[in-house]
């Protein structure tokens, strides 16, 4: 992976990938693959979508986390318009986004939710020619309540997010706005640390996400938000050995992996320095820092590469439940490495498959940490 | 409304199938020709059968693609071998073997043609593709239907037997079962050639012959 770290540029969703950025008030990391190919064909998908969005600051009536405060940590595909988040933070997390509701009562606990296929309808989003890099909009059943966007949403709840999409959510105009999806972070908590990953392409342009939200006293949780292609061509099936998502996987890994290193200070890549998270006999972390990794993985069994590389190198993990999350697939999952600084406590138990959908046609995941 | 493209590979199709459908010059034993034709088949076949028959299998291992492109390799090796063995005594045979690749390679594509016309992003490479994987099944055809029922038995069985073995696991098992089968039916094609007597060389000899 190619890493630059340069200034988001209002304006644009795309990393430089020639050229710096232009000033802007808020940086992320972005990382994209390093083959031609894959930078060739994001540069021309990344052209139809509109900017990343960072309200890296939430509501002041958040509480902090502090030490032995519990924290919810969800994975959820929402699939655009169709997932309902308000009644499902208002049913799970406890929080009413109702105004007066909002006002009057304290929030119960600090979340993070890490959420895939979240569209954004805006005139930001370019008005570009219809072409085979626009995807047609994800088809939706529809639901009571208004069909609000994840910007609309966070704010209207006041909730720290940060999106980046990854592709347009159809050619349709909205009366000048276009729509454009992709995954997000949203959380009661301050987000710090933005990193987008652009994955090694394989069907369609993805860009997973991270962030970092703290504790008042201990070190960090970097908090990531994916979601991998469900199949490639037949054609690059063949070629490739099916290995879009152990491709795409593996790519946001080592991603994580390179901006771990890079805050310890290891500037070499050697065997020792990537051996993490765990070296040698000693079973000492590696990394100070504790990640979640959250998304919709797209796999058929619990059994795929992707899925066992992850549970290798998030070693502290919950065990998987075997629940399906999308029809009869176990589509997505939460993958936990707790850092050296201890952090973070797996609430025993805590982690479950939500019964309810909310109109998705994906189940949500959650843990709970102390 | 079809596409004018469509309407063209459609005709193609229907012209390459009365081609097949002629009746070839009969040859009894085997030739250079034949040993060639009958190695670059059998490693193609191999080849994509093994691909084919470990995408699934493979992808539930730590090891994903890089086992899958290994059993490609170990496919196309043993078919390699296969097809010359069996070039090198019976040239029928890998004719017979090439017939069924041009109707694979046809019923592959029409598969493929379908398969465009309901499947998002399924593009004209994606047609190729299908009627080349349908070219490598069809050259082995007989074992690859045994292999493929087989497999199926198999996986279905272990499906409703294993509740951890679910239902990837059962369709990988039932298409590397078409994939075994296969390339199996190389190898027995070779030997059923071996001992049908009178025609088969053995390969040492043909070569002396040459010199």
């Amino acid at each position: 992976m190619k890493h630059e770290e340069h200034l988001v540029p209002e304006g644009r969703a795309c990393p430089a990938r020639d050229a710096p950025g232009v000033a802007a008030d808020l940086t992320a990391s972005w990382f994209t693959p390093a083959r031609g190919g894959d930078q060739k064909a994001l540069a021309k998908w990344c052209a139809t979508v509109g900017p990343a969005v960072i309200d890296s600051l939430p509501a002041d009536r958040f509480g902090r986390w502090q030490p032995g405060d519990s924290l919810a940590v969800v994975t959820w595909n929402l699939h655009g318009g169709a997932g309902d988040f308000l009644e499902f933070i208002d049913v799970e997390m406890g929080l009413s986004c109702d105004e007066r509701s909002a006002a009057s009562e304290p929030h119960a606990s600090n979340f993070v939710v890490l959420i895939q296929e979240a569209f954004r309808r805006s005139e930001t989003v370019p008005s570009v020619p219809d072409g085979p890099t626009i995807p047609p909009p994800l088809k939706e059943k529809p639901r009571p309540g208004p069909r609000t966007d994840i910007v609309e949403v966070a704010r209207h709840c006041g909730l720290s997010l940060f999106y980046v999409p990854s592709m347009r959510n159809g050619a349709e105009e909205y009366e000048g706005e276009r729509e454009d999806r992709g995954n997000a972070i949203l959380s009661t908590l301050p987000l710090t640390d933005f990193i987008a990953i652009e994955m090694p392409f394989e069907a369609q342009r993805r860009v997973a996400v991270a962030a970092t939200v703290h504790n008042s006293e201990r070190d960090s949780l970097r908090v990531v938000s994916l979601h991998l292609d469900v199949a490639s061509s037949l054609l690059r099936l063949l070629t490739t050995g099916n290995s879009t998502r152990q491709r795409q996987g593996l790519a946001i890994a080592d991603a994580l992996l390179e901006t771990e290193l890079a805050r310890a200070g290891v500037a070499d890549s050697s065997y020792e320095a990537r051996c993490y998270p765990y070296c040698g006999d000693a079973k000492t972390p590696r990394f100070h820092a504790s990640t979640i990794v959250g998304g919709d993985f797209n796999t058929w069994s619990s059994n795929e590469t992707v899925i066992k590389h992850f549970s290798r190198e998030f070693p502290d993990s919950p065990p998987d439940d075997g629940q399906p999350t999308r029809g009869a697939y176990p589509t997505d999952y939460l993958f936990v490495r707790r850092g050296s600084d201890g952090s973070i406590d797996l609430l025993p138990g805590s982690f479950r498959r939500i019964e309810n959908s909310y109109h998705s046609d994906h189940h949500a995941r959650i843990l709970w940490l102390k | 409304m079809r596409s004018p493209d469509a309407i063209r590979v459609t005709a193609a199709l229907a012209a390459a199938t009365l081609i097949l459908a002629a009746k070839p010059a009969q040859a009894q034993e085997g030739s250079d020709l034949a040993r060639v034709g009958g190695s670059a088949l059998g490693l193609y076949s191999g080849a994509v059968l093994g691909t084919v028959g470990s995408l699934i299998p493979c992808s539930q291992t730590y090891a994903g693609a890089r086992c899958v492109r290994g059993l490609g390799v170990l496919g196309g090796i043993v078919g390699l071998g296969a097809g010359f063995y069996l070039g090198d005594l019976d040239e029928d045979a890998v004719v017979d073997a090439y017939r069924g690749a041009g109707y694979g390679l046809l019923i592959g594509s029409a598969a493929g043609l379908i398969l465009k016309q309901v499947v998002e992003r399924y593009n004209w490479a994606d047609v190729a593709a299908s009627g080349l994987v349908g070219a490598a099944i069809g050259s082995s055809a007989k074992g690859a239907a045994i292999g493929l029922a087989a497999g199926s038995i198999i996986g279905a069985a272990l499906y409703w037997a294993i509740p951890s073995f679910d239902l990837p696991n059962a369709v990988g098992v039932a298409v590397m079962g078409m994939a075994l089968g296969g390339i199996g039916s190389w190898v027995v094609r070779g030997v059923e050639a071996d001992d049908a007597g009178p025609t088969a060389q053995p390969v040492v000899f043909s070569y002396s012959l040459k010199l």
